[in-house]
């Protein structure tokens, strides 16, 4: 469990599957059954094509940062927050499981899992293996 | 058929509460206040008003405004969404009814105790706004400053930007803040040292990059240029008045567009404002900028044209925003230093440099470039002198 409290997400009968995923320790993304385009976070229709039909997909967890911050303010110490660029192609805001000195732009990262409470799983990157 | 607003109203008066941590007195008091004082400042009765704008996220609703002021009929009340993004679009609505007939005289206002009631920057311990905020805030993205940094990072990253040009915008809009006597850091000088030694919040975001939290209010009136002639004061046209989104557009983190350090928002109005207005950035003599996070002058100087996508960091430096620097920039102090009124309070500045009433006046202002709330559906306005 998390040592930290964290808020919690509101799940809803978009982004149910989601959450249900990463309690499973699977990172699913919504993939259009029409283009075949990932997006990020969840919504109704693929933002590319319009299509209403979509299927949740594994990702491969693998990513790159994009960007970052280190929030200082409101947490016990400094704490590395990434935007990540999956290999998939959307981006993501998750925690980062590194020391906040060692995060770089470009660094490769990959898909860990926290738990944050009894009901709540989410997801946290990790420095890549390779 | 109308083909543009340009010239087509104007903002005839003004009118501000004091900006304090503790109003004392309640939200609807302080609209009140404000919207009183304008019409006073215009000569026109409140009881002539038959259009109120509103924030959406403004907790007085117009009905009980009209209530108030015992309005016998308005015809014309929209409000416009996304937080600070309303500031200039409130104008822009006002003026568009104004063009086609449809009010006399319109009412444009923010009122808010955000420092002694709900404070933004805690919006992880409270409702948070909007659902998709539960794809950040709950990772330890913990307020907007904190998005902002992560665009903040990018730009660094990408241009080379430096931590002392944030440094420039603060110290530039507190020296304003210090000759203004309505800021609230009126009293408060800050140096380079200062920000640079300043408590970190989220890198590379330190306190002084940070808005005030302010409780008070602030209100436009906008009328007809033919009405405006028979008022108290010199009408200030509105020349220009956009609203925009950019591609991605989401509240405070756009994060899945091609270019995070690119205030896409602005980028793709401030063409259709510059047509609108015929003028350019090189014919504005002072800006208003929506200046929550110290980072954000620094991009809207790339979105507006002011300078190469990349450049921001560079133009700021050796005092460049400040009063006697090239681009003279939110002499009032802004939300930075001045007042957090969601960006209302920086029209009413804008107002005063075309008046030339300003206790930090630009000499000869004839231009002034005003915008709205940034990372979020904004908009952007370009006052003009008679």
């Amino acid at each position: 469990m998390s040592e930290v409290p964290r808020l919690a997400p509101w799940p809803g009968p978009i982004n149910q599957e989601y959450y249900d995923g990463l309690k499973r320790h699977e990172l699913l993304l919504q993939k259009c059954k029409d283009c075949g385009k990932f997006r990020f976070w969840p919504i109704e229709m693929c933002p590319y094509c319009n299509s209403f039909e979509y299927e949740w997909t594994k990702c491969s967890g693998k990513g790159t940062v994009h960007s970052y911050t280190i929030q200082h303010a409101t947490m016990p110490y400094p704490w590395p927050v990434l935007l990540v660029e999956l290999e998939e192609g959307p981006r993501l805001i998750t925690h980062g499981l590194m020391e906040p000195e060692e995060v770089y732009i470009g660094m490769p990262v990959e898909v860990d899992f926290e738990k944050i409470d009894d009901n709540t799983t989410l997801h946290a990157f990790k420095k890549a293996e390779s | 058929m109308a083909d543009s607003l340009k010239d087509k109203a104007c903002i005839v008066g003004i009118g501000e509460t004091e900006y304090s941590k503790n109003s004392g007195r309640s939200e609807m008091r302080l609209a009140l206040e404000a919207i009183k004082a304008a019409c006073e400042d215009a000569g026109i009765s409140p009881k002539e008003l038959d259009g109120i704008v509103r924030f959406s996220v403004d907790s007085n609703q117009v009905d009980e405004i009209a209530r108030n002021f015992g309005i016998e009929n308005l015809r014309f009340f929209p409000e416009v969404f996304f937080g600070g993004g309303a500031g200039c679009g409130i104008v822009q609505m006002a003026a568009m009814a104004v063009a086609l007939g449809k009010a006399k005289y319109v009412a444009c206002f923010r009122a808010l105790n955000e420092r002694s009631g709900f404070r933004y920057g805690q919006m992880a311990s409270a409702m948070p706004m909007a659902g998709h905020f539960q794809y950040s805030i709950p990772f330890g993205l913990m307020a907007p400053g904190s998005m902002v940094a992560v665009m903040a990072i990018r730009h660094i990253h990408l241009y080379g930007t430096k931590t002392t040009d944030l440094g420039e915008v603060a110290v530039a809009f507190r020296r304003h803040a210090n000759m203004n006597p309505k800021a609230m850091m009126h009293d408060r000088p800050l140096t380079l040292e200062d920000h640079a030694n300043a408590r970190m919040i989220a890198y590379p975001l330190r306190l002084f990059d940070y808005c005030q939290e302010t409780d008070g209010a602030a209100a436009l009136i906008v009328t007809s240029p033919e009405r405006a002639k028979d008022l108290k004061q010199k009408p200030v046209y509105i020349m220009a008045a956009e609203q925009g989104t950019g591609s991605w557009i989401e509240m405070m983190t756009s994060y899945q567009r091609e270019n995070i350090a690119d205030l896409e928002e602005y980028t793709r109005l401030a063409p259709h404002l510059w047509k609108e207005a015929g003028i350019g950035p090189e014919d504005i003599d002072c800006a208003q900028f929506y200046d929550a996070f110290t980072p954000l002058v620094i991009m809207q100087l790339e979105s507006f044209g002011f300078c190469k996508f990349g450049e921001g960091g560079p133009f700021v430096r050796d005092g460049a925003l400040q009063i006697d620097g090239r681009l003279p920039c939110n002499t009032s102090g802004g939300c930075l230093s001045e007042a957090y009124i969601h960006g209302v309070n920086q029209i009413v500045e804008g107002v005063r440099q075309i008046r030339g009433t300003s206790p930090v006046q630009v000499p000869d202002c004839k231009h002034v470039l005003v915008t709205a709330g940034s990372g979020i559906p904004t908009g952007a306005l370009i006052l003009r002198s008679p």
